[in-house]
């Protein structure tokens, strides 16, 4: 997989959308240098559940920084689901935040925090999807590919949690 | 009693900048500054080098117009090699640097400049940003989101990735365009060309209410510069070089780019790390000039498409030579997105654009190379030498925002001495002092838009250092 800038795809079949800007009804959004050590950890939450989901109608994005166009895509979707790496906490702890709209933006309008990211979509299409943000404390961001042990051992977890919390979101759900 | 005004920083993307404005007894603005305070060191750190990890390279040095850096790198590389790139990969270029001028366009009006367009110089600076845009007119909110996405989507689908996309290598493009791409490409363009029409209207209807703005904002006469193809459009890829007055007339033309050390100077000021290019025929610093949009529209004498020839015309009939103030970059970069939404659709309907060989290999056969094509903010010149063995001794590069340094200091002391008086500073009045240089767009600017407060901090001192005023973040 590389290891840098934007991929999306979506999980079913396989289909590498790298190159198709496709709305779905559930997003996946991790986000986060992968050659920062620990701050690449959102993408291998999203690379884990992508091999895992199958038929679940669900765009695993993985970028660099969230950035306003992704807004845009929330006008179909009914739950968003954000990973990122955190400084707060215990290394290797993560946690889970139900996300509202209205939320704290960040100081430069083209790198929004996910509460901004909702914000403007509630703007711009009068509504916000359910949102979740999934944080992993880590305790390295230098230079490299390699996590600490700390939080190499919470993947598991964490994984299948948002696994869990996307399985009963598309329960139900066509997939096209 | 004199005073200098600093504004500390006014950026913290491609270098971090302050200005400083000087003040004379009467407190009215004496001189301004435009510095630029960090040295990013690219031209050296790329040197022992292979060339043709360039491309890749040069791409890091912006974010936002990585796609410039790319293919300019590139066509310094196939002067080195000496090839000349099969048809379809110079259209295929073609169209991502179009969608590049499109998505850094979109940033620079929609999200950046929209705020004051729309809400005002002296709105609360809590709302001037997207987001502030977004709830005072969702519609053209959600046209800049779209527009953005469209030229980005087309760096995606040709290039892999949004920002620093590969594929434009020495040599060509890595892929051909597969018939899916072209018709996924060609079915997002009547919706982009919509929000850009829309958009055009509107803004010429709003531009009426900023008379003081456009008289004021770095309206003075100067040399324009830019690529120039069959001898009458923008050559946004390639073209010769031409130089224009501000009456229009030309005054050089048909200049080769890679004989630009014939007619363009670079100066370095002690203040600043940003160069200082001027037009050696006219020495320095009289050999200012303007690159980008405004200078574009002004040195062609059509864009070259149905729609956008009709707005050129339009623009170009707002005075009776160039269009001289500073304030119409705005206007000119919607044009060229209309021109570039145009361009990219007559491309795709090429039938050479699905050709599959889109590579030309060779060895080293110059161990020297330049290439040239105009970014979104101007002329964008790399300039590469290299040993037997292929490996970089020496780079320079001519970044579109340095083009315009001169004529941004010149900008900067024009709108101070109109806007800056006294000692007390107000928002609205700083305000415009960042708008000026927001017009040019240079890189830097778009860490001059905070949502909820400012990204700059104005403090007011006298010659004994004490602090008089102070605005912005503490």
């Amino acid at each position: 997989m590389n290891r840098e800038g934007n991929q999306e795809s979506i999980a079913r079949g396989n289909r590498d959308s790298a190159t198709l800007e496709h709305h779905a009804p559930i997003l996946l959004i991790g986000y986060g240098n992968p050659l920062r050590a620990d701050d690449g950890i959102s993408w291998a939450v999203t690379g884990e559940i992508r091999a895992r989901l199958g038929a679940l109608p669900v765009k695993v994005i993985e970028c660099l920084q969230l950035y306003p166009e992704m807004a845009d895509q929330f006008r179909d979707a009914s739950l968003v689901v954000f990973v990122d790496a955190a400084v707060e906490g215990s290394p290797g702890e993560w946690r889970h935040h139900r996300l509202r709209s209205g939320g704290y933006i960040s100081a430069f309008s083209h790198s929004p925090t996910p509460a901004g990211l909702l914000a403007l979509a509630a703007d711009l299409y009068g509504a916000a999807p359910e949102a979740h943000l999934f944080t992993v404390c880590g305790s390295s961001f230098e230079y490299g590919a390699c996590f600490s042990p700390e939080v190499a051992s919470a993947l598991p977890s964490v994984v299948a949690e948002i696994e869990n919390l996307l399985r009963t979101a598309g329960r139900g759900m066509p997939v096209d | 009693m004199t005073r200098t005004i600093v504004i500390d920083p006014v950026t913290r993307l491609e270098g971090h900048a302050k200005i400083t404005l000087q003040t004379n007894e009467q407190g009215e603005v004496e001189s301004a500054r435009f510095h630029v305070t960090q040295l990013r060191g690219f031209e050296k750190f790329c040197e022992g080098r292979p060339f043709y990890e360039m491309p890749t390279l040069m791409s890091r040095i912006c974010g936002i117009c990585p796609v410039s850096h790319l293919i300019t790198s590139a066509k310094a590389c196939d002067a080195i090699l000496a090839v000349r790139i099969p048809p379809a990969a110079a259209k295929l270029r073609r169209i991502l640097n179009l969608a590049q001028i499109i998505q850094s366009h979109a940033l620079s009006f929609f999200y950046l400049s929209a705020p004051d367009l729309l809400l005002g110089m002296e709105a609360d600076p809590a709302d001037r940003n997207l987001f502030g845009v977004v709830r005072a007119n969702p519609e053209l909110g959600r046209g800049g989101v779209r527009l953005r996405q469209f030229g980005q989507q087309i760096i995606q689908i040709l290039g892999g990735k949004k920002i620093h996309p590969g594929w434009v290598i020495p040599g060509g493009v890595s892929e051909a365009l597969s018939i899916e791409k072209r018709d996924q490409i060609l079915g997002m363009i009547p919706e982009a060309l919509s929000i850009t029409q829309k958009t055009l209207r509107w803004f010429k209807i709003k531009f009426e209410s900023f008379r003081e703005e456009i008289r004021t904002f770095a309206n003075f006469p100067s040399l324009f510069m830019g690529l120039v193809t069959g001898t009458e459009r923008p050559g946004y890829y390639e073209g010769k070089i031409r130089f224009t007055d501000s009456t229009g007339k030309i005054v050089a033309d048909n200049l080769d780019p890679a004989k630009y050390p014939e007619f363009m100077g670079e100066e370095v000021e002690p203040s600043t790390f940003l160069k200082s290019p001027y037009y050696k025929p006219r020495g320095y610093p009289d050999g200012i000039y303007r690159v980008g949009p405004l200078a574009r529209l002004n040195l062609s004498e059509r864009c070259g498409t149905p729609l956008a020839d009709q707005e050129w015309a339009e623009f170009r009939s707002l005075e009776r030579g160039a269009v001289l103030s500073s304030f119409h970059y705005h206007y000119a970069r919607l044009i060229e997105i209309l021109h570039a939404i145009e361009r990219i659709h007559a491309l795709l309907e090429d039938s050479e654009i699905l050709g599959t060989q889109v590579r030309a290999s060779a060895s080293i056969n110059n161990e020297e190379g330049i290439g040239a094509s105009e970014a979104p903010r101007g002329t964008l010149f790399h300039h590469y030498r290299v040993n037997e063995q292929g490996l970089i001794t020496w780079a320079n590069l001519i970044i579109a925002t340095g083009h315009n340094n001169l004529a941004m200091n010149r900008g900067l002391l024009q709108v101070a001495r109109h806007y800056v008086h006294g000692e007390k500073l107000t928002d609205g009045m700083l305000n415009r002092v960042e708008a000026v240089i927001r017009a040019f767009d240079p890189c830097l600017s778009c860490s001059t838009h905070a949502a909820g407060q400012m990204a700059i901090h104005v403090r007011l001192i006298n010659p004994a250092g004490e602090l008089l005023d102070q605005v912005g973040r503490p």
